[in-house]
């Protein structure tokens, strides 16, 4: 036995470790109920709903999104069995669904919710939700609680269906999607992607981005990804890349930075849209429009030409009343070049009536050799003056063509004047006629300038000018050709240029069809009567027009063939002039100021006498419409200026028959 | 039905062990007596698998001093002039005394089951050293800079430290030596002492999970050195109500050398609770005799009319040389008393499967 003063010290230093001991106590049961206070805060702050129960499952705890979530308060809650307030179903069966806390608590592991379960809140409302659920654990092991933990996924949800959709949409894009990482590498590649430049997603991903970049454009990719990473966009850039295929495709092309959840640049996504064809388009309309503004300089520099020497004659007359041999070379010059504008203008107008189908053909059985006949008239003038030697060679027997011979002596003249255009100075020309089984093919060959081989695919298109220098030192208007096409193809045949390049000729070759030999042509209309020679009978004429040197040349005109003639500039005046003139013609010009010509003809339609008299339309517009108009207005007939002399004798004639 | 049996802790070291520790002067750690240490747990773990013992330990052949002071012992700020233990022959173990803080174990008894581990081919348990035993260490006068609260704060991380060490390590179980429970109420029989020495142990307990508290037990006793004991004196009632406060999943309580061990058994069941197991003592270490297997079965068949065979097991009163020195009891003696619990805890068991 020791001593009693060691048991003395003994008890003493025990009772003083008691103290101490019940301090580390007090410290250790602090620093519990704070570590429960700190679990109770943080289940209340948690995102996460939470509902622990007991080993009944009966609610004990339930943390502030979880009332939010269930719409039971923990003092509603508590001590409810947990089925009544977190209850479940299948969203789609609506079967109830087993409950995980249970689950957990009745085996003692740990239990996740099966997949599409909703939660069903104390109002109804449904909320899409995931949960797992653990069970706590006495000393011994056997469950005390359970520990539910359950969040809303309807956001999760939503997001995933718009993810859903957004990756439909962008895998049914017709435009290409793609991403790439920051240093250029495709991370992932739509079905329009793989449309647009050839390559599977599977080729693609993995693959630097400069597969579709044309080593000239390198240094495109660079600038882009580097805006990118600074945050900033590119839009609808429009540039090229390569398909797999090499094909060169224009794209529009819109990248846009990709950023992680914490914002920062990762990569980019790209968007292409393939605009090839509207590039072309575009290109085309361009050519279209510089062709057309190529073609109105010509026109301009075509159509001021034969001006400079019409002025010349007016002027050397002028200058030599009395020389009547000078006059008479001064009119003939005057005249070969008011033909030549008349005809530009015909042609122009020709091109423009194929391509709005108001050229009407008059067909009949005509012989091929005829045709040919007259075209070479038409082109002789141009042959000769070029010195060209010209051989025509037909087939001995005849063939017959249901065809406008007049149209296409035009068709065939226009080739002909197009080779002596192109080719220099004694050159040679060759028109040659064959059958063709059931075709006539005529050649037209040169030794000529030649055309290039890319100029061939556009050389029979509207104001297409091979080599516009030369046009213009030629004149013309560079429709020549679109004119024989349109005339062509009206026929029921085709034509189609060849030349093995420049300096060596052109061959141009027109198929038609051939009239069997016991086939009908086209009805025959009747020709239109020829000018009666017996013109000059005397008549009264108003002419009207607010052109004063138009009408008053025109006046003058109708004075030397024998008639009396009263002028008026305007639609009222025609009115006034005519009542009193009481005129047997009135040539009447449409585009007046004030009352134009139309209107001025219903009004003298509406006089006691206007009935009787023969009004003529007199004007720049010689469209069908127009026409319609004026004989809709009540005029009898319809010319088109500058008009034709012999016309205008033929009209008065057969008015002067039938009216007066 | 098995009756799970597992001993305390220690046999006694081979007498070359004790002569080789006896020539070194120092603290039982010199370099030049590692390979005996090392043979001795060979041979101990050996001799443990081969009396059949389902749990076995190394003998704690590597603890010096003792089971009470192997952690502290050669620690720089003690000093050998603490509390003497008085025991009923007459002579005294006295403890260490702490001169300055911090306080630290100079070694955990993990590094003991890493030895054990290399030889076992069963389960080893290790016993170690309660906070409350060593609360004794700091002196009745406040150590200058080093106050008794970050003592008890610094005991208890220590203690913590071993035992998780020992848990992780793989030990069957973790024994917490409380021999000082039971001197506790000799020497304060208010309860005070001991209720204190319950507060401190429950502290460290706390810090476990529930899940480690079932490989976690305690162990009581009166003593047992030199064939003697500290405080057989003191009734069980005065212990037992509050040794069953501790939060262990696990009580080793020494019995066969009780005088009346069904009033103690009915004290146990009274006090067990639901979720604790106790290993009654059916070999008395400091009796010279080696019980028989049947002797041993009847204790168990006895222990069983008292307490719920799914809580029970059995165990040795104490170790059999808790303190290194103590060459009063054989290792062949102590082998064949361990033998022979293993052997009628087994008879028991076949007997209460057939009734």
């Amino acid at each position: 036995m020791a001593p009693d003063d060691e048991e003395e010290r003994l008890r003493s230093v025990a009772l003083q470790n008691a103290n101490a001991i019940f301090l580390a106590r007090q410290r250790a049961e602090r620093e519990l109920a704070a570590e429960r206070e700190e679990l109770r805060t943080t289940l209340a702050s948690i995102g996460d709903a939470v509902i622990s129960t007991d080993a009944a499952g009966r609610v004990k705890y339930i943390n502030a999104v979880a009332e939010a979530l269930t719409g039971w308060t923990q003092a509603e809650a508590a001590g409810r069995p947990l089925p009544e307030v977190f209850q479940i179903c299948h969203e789609t069966t609506r079967e109830p669904a087993e409950d995980p806390a249970l689950r957990a608590l009745r085996e003692g592991v740990v239990a996740g919710l099966a997949n599409h379960t909703v939660l069903i809140a104390r109002d109804g409302t449904e909320r899409p939700i995931d949960d797992s659920a653990a069970p706590m654990l006495d000393e011994s092991g056997a469950p005390i609680g359970v520990v539910l933990v359950f969040r809303d996924v309807s956001e999760r949800r939503r997001a995933e269906e718009a993810q859903a959709r957004l990756a439909a949409i962008v895998e049914w894009s017709q435009d290409a999607i793609v991403s790439k990482t920051l240093g250029g590498v495709i991370r992932t590649w739509n079905a329009g992607a793989e449309r647009l430049f050839g390559y599977t997603a599977e080729e693609a991903v993995g693959q630097p981005i400069t597969i579709i970049i044309p080593p000239d454009r390198l240094d495109e990719e660079d600038a882009i990804l580097s805006r990118v990473a600074s945050g900033d966009p590119v839009e609808h850039y429009e540039t090229i890349r390569v398909a797999k295929d090499g094909r060169r495709r224009h794209i529009s092309l819109t990248v846009s930075p990709i950023r992680d959840p914490e914002g920062r640049i990762i990569g980019a996504s790209k968007v292409a849209r393939d605009v090839t064809a509207r590039q072309e388009a575009e290109e085309a309309l361009r050519e279209a429009d510089r062709r057309k503004d190529e073609f109105l300089a010509v026109l301009a520099h075509e159509l001021r030409n034969p001006l400079a020497p019409l002025r010349n004659g007016l002027q050397v007359m002028q200058l030599a009343p009395g020389d009547a041999k000078l006059a008479a070379k001064t009119r003939a010059m005057m005249d070969r070049q008011l033909s030549h504008m008349v005809r530009l203008i015909d042609d122009l107008l020709d091109v423009s009536r194929i391509g709005c189908n108001k050229i009407e053909l008059r067909r009949s059985r005509v012989l091929l050799a005829d045709v040919v006949s007259s075209a070479v008239e038409i082109a002789r003038p141009a042959i000769e003056a070029a010195g060209h030697e010209l051989t025509v060679a037909l087939p001995p027997e005849p063939i017959h063509l249901d065809a406008d011979l007049t149209r296409l002596a035009q068709v065939f003249g226009n080739l002909l004047n197009n080779s002596a255009k192109f080719t220099d100075r004694r050159g040679q020309i060759w028109l040659t006629a064959t059958r063709d089984g059931e075709q006539a093919q005529v050649t037209v060959r040169d030794t000529g300038i030649g055309i290039p081989a890319a100029a061939l695919p556009q050389i029979f298109d509207l104001f297409n000018q091979v080599n516009q220098s030369i046009e213009r030192s030629s004149g013309g208007l560079g429709i020549g050709l679109a004119l024989v096409r349109g005339l062509v193809e009206m026929h029921g045949g085709t034509v189609e240029a060849a030349s093995p390049g420049h300096g060596q000729g052109s061959t141009f070759t027109v198929r038609l069809p051939m009239l069997k030999d016991r086939e009908e042509a086209s009805p025959v209309e009747p020709a239109e009567q020829g000018p009666d020679p017996a013109a000059g009978s005397q008549r009264r004429i108003l002419v009207v027009d607010d052109n004063r040197d138009s009408a008053a040349s025109m006046a003058t005109m109708l004075q030397l063939l024998g008639n009396e003639t009263l002028i008026a500039h305007d639609g009222l005046e025609a009115i006034e002039s005519a009542a009193r003139f009481r005129p047997q013609v009135i040539l009447m010009d449409i585009g007046m100021p004030g009352l134009n010509g139309y209107e001025a003809t219903r009004r003298i339609r509406e006089q006691p006498w206007g009935p009787q008299v023969a009004i003529i339309a007199l004007t720049g517009w010689g469209q069908e419409v127009d026409r319609l108009r004026s004989k809709e207005a009540g005029c009898d007939h319809h010319l088109v200026k500058p008009v034709d002399l012999s016309r205008l004798k033929q009209l008065l004639i057969e008015v002067q028959g039938s009216n007066l | 039905m098995a009756i799970p049996t597992e001993p305390i802790g220690s046999i006694p070291r081979p007498l070359h062990l004790l002569e080789a520790i006896a020539a070194t002067d120092g603290d039982g750690a010199d370099p030049r007596l590692e390979p005996l240490y090392e043979a001795a747990v060979r041979d101990t773990i050996e001799r443990f698998e081969a009396t059949g013992s389902p749990v076995i330990t190394d003998g704690e052949q590597r603890k010096f001093h003792n089971f009470w002071t192997y952690c502290v012992e050669g620690l720089p700020n003690t000093d050998p002039d603490g509390f003497k233990i008085p025991f009923a022959a007459g002579h005294t173990r006295r403890m260490l005394r702490l001169t300055g803080g911090p306080f630290r174990y100079k070694r955990h008894a993990d590094v003991y089951l890493d030895a054990a581990l290399r030889y076992a081919h069963r389960p080893v348990k290790q016993a170690v050293i309660s906070p409350s035993a060593l609360s004794l260490m700091y002196p009745a006068d406040e150590i200058p800079g080093y106050s008794r609260d970050q003592f008890i704060s610094d005991l208890l991380h220590e203690h913590e430290t071993e035992v998780r060490n020992c848990l992780r390590k793989g030990a069957h179980k973790v024994q917490i030596d409380f021999t000082e429970g039971r001197l506790a109420v000799k020497v304060d029989p208010s309860g005070r002492l001991l209720h204190s020495f319950i507060d401190l142990n429950n502290l460290a307990l706390s810090r476990f999970s529930a899940e480690d508290r079932q490989r976690i037990g305690v162990h009581t006793c009166p003593g047992s050195d030199l064939d003697s004991t500290h405080s057989a004196e003191v009734d069980y009632a005065g212990l037992l109500p509050s040794l069953f406060q501790l939060q262990a999943g696990n009580f080793y309580v020494a019995l066969a050398g009780e005088r009346d061990r069904v009033r103690v058994l009915k004290i146990i069941r009274q006090y067990l609770k639901p979720d604790q197991r106790v290993f009654v003592g059916v070999i008395a270490p400091i009796d010279p005799h080696v019980e028989t297997p049947a002797e041993v079965r009847d204790r168990v068949l006895e222990a069983a009319a008292y307490l719920p065979l799914e809580r029970l097991g059995t165990t040795d009163d104490c170790g059999f040389s808790p303190f290194c020195d103590d060459t009063s009891t054989t290792r062949d003696t102590a082998f064949a008393k361990i033998r022979a619990r293993v052997l009628g805890t087994a008879l028991a068991a076949a007997e209460l499967g057939t009734r």
